[in-house]
């Protein structure tokens, strides 16, 4: 959920959030990487649909599943142009059953089969998971005493 | 094994189901989670036994009870402290609790009970493990709770006429389940009997609480409380928003919960009705009517509907009996009926008409465990995507978006404690933080950019990717036509109140008392066998609508 709220925090829609969330809680070795992609700003892609997908000035969170969305369709090469491999591409293609190469430079998504793997628990980093609350923080609102009487039902003291 | 094939009559559509005012309406039924959780510890003759008491005179302390279900031996663990009366809310902003629980994987021992002594208090900001199951907190029904310790204490009569009406001793303010705060995921336990019904770790703990709310106020008065007047104190709950975006978040699971009682509804209606059931049915329409005299609540609006719908059951039922009962198409003839009332009345109706028939309807509980979301269909057209959108989304595509009452509202979070809210858009700052449950909002946002595209639908999203999700629930939509609540959750006049009484209403809540249009207390378990009754083999799945007892 924290990561979740983290890619929302920074603009993400919100399907790519989940989809993110998904492949980090698989692959929570992705967290500490995934701080870094947070930090970016989110680009405004620009997509070649002639021979497979050919995706340039690609943000990574956003752009990943489109490439493999085409891999899913055959629909080949799937290239993310200046995208480097790392932990957090490596989790998004488990978590989409394709594969994520570097090939001159860019980022190559193919289909893959991974074996199914049940998500355990794991130890994160205080610091990092401190720096990831703060991206999650940007989806919440700040508290006004209007919002604290009337957001929500109950009282401030319930004594019946 | 006996394979059954059910004749059924056409399932509601769900344009007319997935409507929030009629969502709204629901009552608890036999498929209610409840229900289904005191079948299974009916039929695995489970035995509850108090294995710590350390409370003081003043019930301050710590207990645990214990049970075996499905093989598997669960236990509440249960700490009340003193609570300043400035400090109890049923907020999520509260920092203190009157008492915390915890429903632990096994029996806890020592050093367990002392590391949840620490922890549960805490809540959120306590440290869990994945022995912990379930995380909740209770406040005490404080004028409820104090008279029956008075008139126990004096040996005077209880006030009878305030526990029928209130039906609890304390009231949850939350339970939390799955993962939740670092307790144990759904998927440590989804697969062991007894567990895998929707929310059935968090019925269980809810049930345990209530035994415990028994044994304090008993405890603090030095006396013992009758086992019928026991039976009508259930578990309180106070239900605010937090609850409301769960049936957003997780479409596929909330059509399984309306396709099975809707299943249910179709298959009771095609049915043959026998003395036996007609009989049932009689008495069952007796109670409910006792069950609606006996339900008063302060909100002006909500009692005028139970006072409507008091003189329409009244109405509907006026001269049934057994033979008419057993006659040819009289069930639909009765939701026929029902149809001339309001939706109050539609949907007791349609509880009501479930309760006798458990042999067609209860095996459909184990289909209301749902554990996938919507998984985007990356092959499908434009055009495809198109015909759905105006097959199937009409209740968004035609409302009117740039009319300012049409986006009124936005649900966020706040960050005093992460509490869910809701907000007026064009005057409150916020909206820009805005979660995202304006589906419809989005679906329409959809089929206004989808028209002059064509191609399969990954290309699309490639150029409009803010549309993803929106995609996968269209597409969702079309084989999961109950999955979506088919309403605009942002429009100036929607009442989350209404999203919390449907999702109530599958826990099995009864005694709905909405204090706002953000939240309501209910009344679990009321009515329910007691640990008592399970010990002694007279425990019945017969508790619908709960009434006082004679």
């Amino acid at each position: 959920m924290a990561v979740l709220k983290a890619c929302r925090g920074i603009g993400l829609p919100v399907a790519q959030a989940q989809e993110v969330a998904a492949a980090v809680a698989a692959s929570p070795s992705a967290l500490n990487e995934l701080l870094a992609h947070l930090a970016k700003p989110i680009s405004s892609a620009s997509f070649d649909f002639s021979s497979g997908v050919d995706v340039r000035n690609a943000c990574l969170l956003r752009d990943f599943s489109v490439c493999a969305d085409a891999v899913s369709q055959g629909a080949l090469p799937a290239i993310l142009r200046g995208v480097a491999t790392c932990d957090v591409t490596q989790a998004l293609a488990q978590y989409h059953g394709v594969s994520a190469v570097m090939r001159n430079g860019d980022l190559h998504v193919a289909p893959h089969q991974y074996p199914a793997q049940k998500p355990e628990r794991c130890k994160v980093d205080p610091v990092g998971w401190q720096r990831l609350a703060a991206y999650a923080a940007l989806t919440y609102v700040p508290e006004t005493d209007a919002s604290r009487l009337a957001g929500a039902g109950a009282g401030l003291t319930d004594n019946d | 094994m006996k394979d059954a094939v059910f004749s059924q009559a056409e399932l509601r559509h769900p344009d007319y189901v997935m409507r929030l005012s009629r969502m709204g309406a629901m009552f608890p039924s036999r498929l209610s989670f409840l229900r289904s959780l005191t079948r299974q510890l009916i039929a695995d003759k489970s035995l509850v036994s108090r294995v710590h008491w350390d409370m003081d005179s003043e019930g301050f302390g710590t207990a645990v009870y214990t049970l075996t279900l499905g093989g598997h031996p669960y236990s509440l663990f249960a700490i009340t402290q003193p609570l300043d009366a400035a400090m109890r809310t049923d907020r999520v902003i509260a920092e203190a609790w009157d008492a915390a629980f915890v429903l632990y994987d096994g029996v806890p021992d020592t050093f367990e009970i002392a590391r949840l002594s620490l922890n549960a208090p805490l809540q959120e900001a306590g440290r869990f493990t994945s022995k912990d199951l379930c995380l909740s907190r209770a406040n005490k029904s404080v004028r409820l709770f104090d008279q029956i310790v008075t008139a126990l204490k004096r040996g005077s009569e209880l006030p009878m006429g305030m526990i029928q009406d209130i039906g609890y001793l304390m009231r949850t303010t939350a339970v939390y389940g799955n993962g939740k705060f670092g307790i144990a995921d759904r998927r440590e336990i989804e697969g062991r009997p007894g567990l895998q019904g929707p929310f059935m770790a968090e019925m269980l703990t809810v049930w345990l609480i209530r035994s415990f709310t028994h044994d304090l106020v008993e405890h603090v008065a030095g006396g013992a409380l009758p086992d019928h007047v026991k039976r009508q104190l259930g578990i309180g709950n106070s239900t605010g928003l937090g609850m409301a975006p769960f049936l957003v978040s997780h479409p596929l699971l909330l059509h399984s919960w309306m396709v099975c009682r809707e299943t249910a509804l179709a298959r009771v209606r095609a049915a043959a009705v026998d003395v036996d059931v007609a009989t049932q049915l009689l008495i069952l329409s007796r109670r409910a009517a006792q069950h609606l005299l006996e339900w008063n609540i302060p909100d002006p609006l909500h009692q005028a509907r139970i006072v409507k719908l008091r003189a329409e059951w009244a109405a509907l039922t006026l001269g049934l009996t057994v033979d008419s009962l057993i006659a040819q198409g009289a069930l639909d003839e009765l939701i026929a009926g029902s149809e001339s009332g309001g939706q109050d009345l539609q949907e007791l109706t349609v509880s009501w008409m479930l309760e006798p028939f458990g042999d067609l309807v209860d095996g459909l509980t184990e289909c209301m465990a749902n554990p996938y979301e919507p998984v985007l269909d990356a092959a499908m057209s434009c055009a495809v995507l198109g015909d759905i959108l105006v097959g199937y989304c009409g209740y968004a595509t035609a409302v009117d978006f740039t009319v300012p009452h049409a986006s009124e509202q936005f649900w966020y979070v706040s960050e005093a404690k992460l509490e869910p809210r809701i907000g007026k858009r064009h005057c409150e700052p916020g909206a820009d933080r805005e979660s995202p449950l304006d589906i419809t909002r989005q679906v329409h946002g959809l089929a206004q950019d989808l028209p002059g595209h064509s191609g399969p639908v990954w290309q699309f999203l490639a150029q409009f990717p803010q549309h993803r999700l929106a995609v996968q629930r269209v597409q969702s939509l079309a084989g999961n036509p109950y999955s979506e609540i088919r309403d605009n959750l942002v429009d100036g006049d929607m009442a989350p109140i209404d999203m919390l009484r449907c999702k109530l209403s599958f826990f099995g809540a009864s005694k709905f008392d909405p204090k706002s249009q953000l939240w309501t207390r209910i009344t679990l378990a009321q009515g329910a066998p007691l640990a008592s009754d399970l010990a002694a083999g007279k425990a019945w799945d017969d508790w619908w609508l709960p009434v006082s007892a004679p």
